[in-house]
């Protein structure tokens, strides 16, 4: 709906910068309209608090809170994952 | 200075997911904090940009910054909660106004804004109205005008004064 109206962000938009919201990095008017946007649409509350949630448990683990099987396949994973980039 | 905040439901900061006391207590923003970081409120003019669950009156304390669509304050405490606020009611003035709209522009694109505003909440509700004003009048301009228009709305139907 919203990507009709030029002078609007769109959801997309929003996402790209949900990131930089969260570590308060945006510009003052940006952070203003991605509210605005917020206000309305519930995909983007819903992805919000996803990100916050992510980024809460993400910052609960530890190096020493894994196992070592657990930590084997994180690197797996990010090698697999950097090796693919 | 008096003005307005939109909470969530329990009193609940729609973005910080911080909880406002409901006994007046004041809420400051962090020491320091960067421009934009602060306690956010609004004019009656600008009560449609920020529809929520909750209306209060709020008084904020401090250095305040006004800005095109909401004021920044140091810090800020519950009044009173606007217990005449209705989404329903607010909801249904943008139905209307959007209907009005699509009489005047009967285009495919209008009649999609009417059908959705008949379905969705009153924030979305008021979004869409605002985009309806800026396909009719082909101006972005008229999107800004449609929130003022609908802020008066409010600030009528709820019976509301900046003193």
């Amino acid at each position: 709906m919203s990507s009709r109206v030029p002078d609007q962000p769109t959801c997309r938009e929003i996402v790209e910068l949900i990131t930089d919201y969260l570590e308060a990095r945006l510009p003052l008017e940006a952070r203003t309209r991605l509210e605005q946007h917020l206000v309305f649409c519930d995909w983007c509350r819903v992805y919000l608090e996803q990100i916050r949630q992510t980024i809460r448990v993400a910052g609960a683990v530890t190096e020493e809170s894994l196992s070592p099987e657990k930590r084997d396949e994180l690197v797996r994973l990010f090698r697999d994952w950097k090796g693919k980039k | 200075m008096i003005a307005f905040k939109w909470l969530g439901r329990g009193a609940i900061a729609p973005f910080t997911g911080v909880r406002w006391p409901a006994d007046g207590g004041w809420v400051s923003a962090p020491a320091r904090a960067a421009e934009g970081s602060g306690v956010h409120a609004c004019r009656l003019a600008q009560l449609a940009w920020w529809v929520g669950e909750e209306l209060w009156r709020v008084e904020l304390d401090g250095r305040i910054v006004e800005r095109e669509t909401e004021v920044e304050a140091e810090r800020g405490r519950l009044v009173e909660p606007i217990t005449a606020w209705n989404p329903a009611a607010f909801a249904q003035a943008c139905v209307a106004r959007t209907i009005a709209f699509a009489s005047e522009v009967p285009t495919p694109e209008m009649a999609d804004y009417v059908a959705m505003v008949t379905v969705v909440d009153a924030p979305t509700a008021s979004f869409v109205s605002a985009v309806a004003a800026a396909a009719a009048r082909g101006t972005q301009k008229a999107f800004a005008e449609e929130r003022a228009l609908q802020s008066q709305w409010l600030a009528r139907a709820l019976d509301l004064r900046e003193t």
